[in-house]
């Protein structure tokens, strides 16, 4: 039996907000059973994959995990915001209501078949997503990202996430008189040239080497809803060397990262410094991870809308690896997932701040809107750009 | 060989109220119910081993240095604060100067001699009025007029826990809440899988960091760059202090002792007397279901993998019920500096389903402070217990004066009905009571 449950949704962005819940819209909206979400999705872990959307995936409203590394299970909800990396734009339908926009995943991994099994369901999705952003309104062109503003005809992805920080990634810049700025504190201050990953040597122009945390992302080949709204995907990757979807590639890494230094705060990089992502070109297979390495890496999903893909060219997979259009997504290591109308902060999980989620701008029933999640296109956003190469001056002590 | 045990959540599902009757389900029922949804969602093992410290040691920290930031001398008693243990100087986070009040981090967790930790309250029985410990109270709580008292009577910290987070505004109820938190002894922290009271702290560098900045004073801001240089050094100091020299194989798979120690939850106690090996029988099946960290007695749950890599929570925080019966009748409000009011904090909590719970805060609620989750009010973290006999007073609020009340509360009905003492419940009788206290207060 499924229950409809009253939602109290806050009016105002923001956990810090004390007045978010004064005034607030209660809306009815059938998220998931509470008492029912443990026995049903347990008991649909007992049966094979089921590529019918059915009562287990309208009941579950929290991670499930059974077995071990070797061998078990992870069948998790999938939310609207839930996970939307930092510069992602949050897909809202054209009819402004984001009610029961649902997806569900469920992994069955076996190191002794050497197989990760992955079964993606969802509801209420818009077949053939359309994307509009404007330049400087909710896109910014990055050079080290180069996903359109705009697509049409589009179709979706499911990106499989190692959250956790497992590589240092070195970023190279130019020194500040490129810029035409003086420095008033002293290098490295100046433009993004290059990273290890798109250029084999340190190019003459960027003598600045920062090396930088990076986690890594693979993914899934696209898949369309049906004109119901229901799309169910399903492929399996080998447990010693997951690789994605289709396996001709393994993943790409990305940061986040100062496009210019001079933007980059000589002291905090958060939250006073521009941050913007910087995807490396696709990996190749033979740099897979074992899924065991997944596990142990902040597993995290991001379900993206995207342009629609060739399968002759790159295998299925666009040249700039992810659109940063974001629909649902789910954090299943962070103790309950992220549930409905919440979203991980990515930033604050960067510096280790506490509370870790903060709510979805505008929720996630009627009247939802797209927004930008966590953008840092400039120092200061959303006030003027501040060049911190002429404006800081470093402190002193008399 | 330690085998992972993965918590097979699924298994407990006996535990849900599930009534195909019932139509509606009252709040409380529902919040039982999410909790248990929430708890059992989390991927976790009980493996012995301690990557917290693994990564600590991987920092490259310096024992003898971080004993000095520390502020100790050599004989880990004597404080010293000329020994580069403050934190002054120009700051570029900061951006400007900061200046030391004096304090290091023995100015609380004051020696070997005091097993790390703060006197018996009253403190002004103990330490001289010019100890920086006691003169920086009031501007660390930003003219707060009960953190002095609380301080010094009780021993209590004004702690709030999100003071520090620069992405949330000083309007926000989460940088306003705080606790009235003890000053835990340092002893062991290696066996912890998350530090602080809430468990917020993935690893000891974290921790490190939060105690920090807790004692910064007029504001809010800021000095990393000051303080992250010295976090290895002070980590390192700290995850080397152990009750007993042995415990330190538990760290290391190859050391001699790590296979007995692990094999052998009680190797390093001594028992010698009847009542003493009957207590640990009661000890064995009445807390060893949270205590369950062999040798040290705190609790092993945590996520795999490296600490860095995760979200909190990386350990299992529990409610025992201690924080609602506030036992010093604590106050919550916050105090507004501008025109000396105190004001309730209303606190936006989420529930697993995606409500929002709007809390009014009366008392501590612990790891839901930091995690902004309904489920994880009044949680805390599962203290260690070796030379627990000496480390009164005991909860996170000081609450229990000694090892009898501590008995006596678990062996009491708000023990037993609380939110997780219901999941571990605790019933002892007159014998068993004076049984677990003997072998307690050889641990």
């Amino acid at each position: 039996m499924r229950e409809t449950r009253l939602l109290r949704r806050p009016c105002l962005a923001g956990l810090g907000i004390a007045a978010a819940l004064a005034g607030c819209q209660t809306r009815t909206e059938t998220i998931g059973s509470t008492s029912s979400a443990m026995t049903t999705a347990q008991a649909a872990l007992t049966l094979p994959p089921d590529p019918n959307w059915d009562a287990a995936d309208d009941d579950i409203i929290a991670p499930i995990w059974t077995g071990d590394d070797d061998k078990g299970q992870l069948y998790t909800p999938l939310w609207r915001g839930a996970l939307p990396g930092i510069e992602e734009y949050v897909y809202t339908p054209p009819s402004g209501d984001c009610t029961g926009v649902k997806a569900t995943i469920r992994v069955d991994w076996d190191k002794g078949a050497n197989t990760v099994a992955f079964m993606i369901k969802g509801r209420n999705f818009v077949p053939h997503p359309s994307v509009h952003r404007s330049q400087g309104v909710n896109y910014w062109f990055n050079p080290f990202h180069p996903a359109p503003a705009s697509f049409d005809n589009g179709a979706y992805r499911l990106w499989i996430v190692e959250a956790a920080v497992t590589n240092k990634e070195k970023l190279w810049y130019s020194p500040p008189s490129d810029y035409g700025a003086d420095c008033q504190f002293g290098p490295p201050c100046g433009p993004l040239r290059a990273t290890q990953y798109t250029s084999a040597t340190q190019p003459p122009n960027a003598p600045v080497e920062l090396q930088v945390p990076t986690f890594s992302i693979t993914g899934s080949l696209q898949f369309q809803p049906d004109d119901t709204g229901h799309f169910s995907h399903s492929f399996t990757n080998r447990y010693d060397a997951f690789t994605n979807e289709g396996g001709m590639f393994s993943r790409d890494w990305v940061t986040f990262a100062p496009e210019d230094l001079c933007q980059a705060h000589p002291g905090p990089v958060l939250p006073k410094s521009q941050l913007r992502p910087v995807a490396s070109p696709w990996q190749s297979a033979d740099q897979a991870p074992s899924w065991r390495e997944i596990l142990g890496a902040n597993l995290a999903f991001d379900l993206h809308a995207e342009e629609t893909a060739d399968p002759n060219v790159l295998g299925g997979n666009l040249p700039y690896v992810y659109s940063g259009v974001s629909v649902v997504g789910q954090m299943p290591t962070l103790k309950g997932g992220v549930p409905n109308g919440a979203h991980a902060v990515l930033t604050g999980a960067i510096i280790n701040v506490q509370p870790p989620i903060d709510f979805v701008p505008g929720g996630n029933g009627p009247g939802c809107a797209a927004y930008m999640n966590e953008a840092r296109p400039w120092a200061g956003y959303p006030g003027a750009p501040i060049n911190y190469c002429v404006t800081f001056h470093p402190p002193t002590c008399n | 060989m330690i085998k992972n045990k993965i918590k097979r959540s699924y298994l407990a599902a006996s535990v849900l109220v599930v009534c195909a009757a019932a139509t509606a389900l009252a709040e409380s029922d529902v919040n039982t119910t999410l909790r248990q949804l929430f708890d059992q969602s989390a991927y976790t093992v009980s493996t012995v081993d301690f990557p917290a410290n693994t990564f600590i040691f991987s920092q490259g920290g310096d024992v003898n240095t971080g004993r000095d930031q520390f502020g100790l001398r050599e004989d880990d008693n004597t404080i010293d604060n000329t020994r580069g243990g403050i934190f002054a100087g120009p700051s570029a986070v900061y951006e400007g100067c900061v200046v030391s009040n004096g304090k290091v981090c023995a100015s609380c967790h004051r020696g070997k001699s005091n097993n790390f930790k703060l006197p018996p309250p009253p403190l002004t029985a103990h330490i001289p009025p010019d100890d920086p410990v006691l003169t920086g109270q009031n501007a660390e709580a930003q003219g707060d007029p009960r953190a002095q008292y609380n301080f010094e009577q009780l021993g209590l910290t004004k702690i709030r826990v999100n003071r520090f987070n620069p992405l949330i505004t000083e309007a926000s109820p989460f940088r306003k809440v705080f606790g009235w938190r003890k000053t835990q002894t340092i002893i062991n922290l290696a066996f912890g899988q998350s530090l602080l009271t809430d468990g917020r702290a993935r690893h000891g560098i974290e921790q490190a960091r939060g105690a920090a900045f807790t004692h910064t004073q007029d504001t809010d801001k800021r000095f990393d760059d000051i303080v992250n240089p010295k976090l290895p050094n002070i980590a390192a100091y700290q995850m080397t202090e152990f009750s007993d020299p042995r415990l330190a194989d538990l760290l290391d798979p190859s050391a001699p002792l790590h296979d007995a120690l692990v094999a052998d939850p009680f190797l390093t106690v001594s028992v010698t007397t009847n009542q003493q090996k009957q207590g640990q029988d009661v000890f064995v099946h009445q807390c060893m279901s949270c205590h369950n960290t062999p040798n040290v007695f705190g609790n092993i749950e945590h996520v795999p993998g490296s600490p860095p890599n995760f979200p909190p929570e990386f350990g299992h925080p529990m409610d025992v019920g201690v924080a609602q019966q506030n036992f010093h009748n604590l106050d919550f409000r916050a105090y507004n500096s501008s025109n000396g009011q105190f004001e309730p904090i209303m606190l936006p909590l989420v529930a697993q389903d995606g409500t929002i719970q709007s809390v009014t805060v009366v008392d501590d609620l612990g790891a839901a402070f930091v995690s902004g989750r309904v489920e994880d009010m009044h949680r805390f973290k599962v203290p260690q217990l070796r030379r627990i006999k000496d480390l009164a007073p005991y909860f996170h609020d000081d609450s229990a004066p000694t090892l009898e009340a501590v008995v006596d509360y678990f062996n009491s009905d708000a023990y037993n009905n609380s939110a997780d003492g219901s999941q571990h419940p605790v019933h002892l009788n007159a014998e068993e009571r004076a049984n677990l206290l003997a072998f307690l207060n050889i641990l």
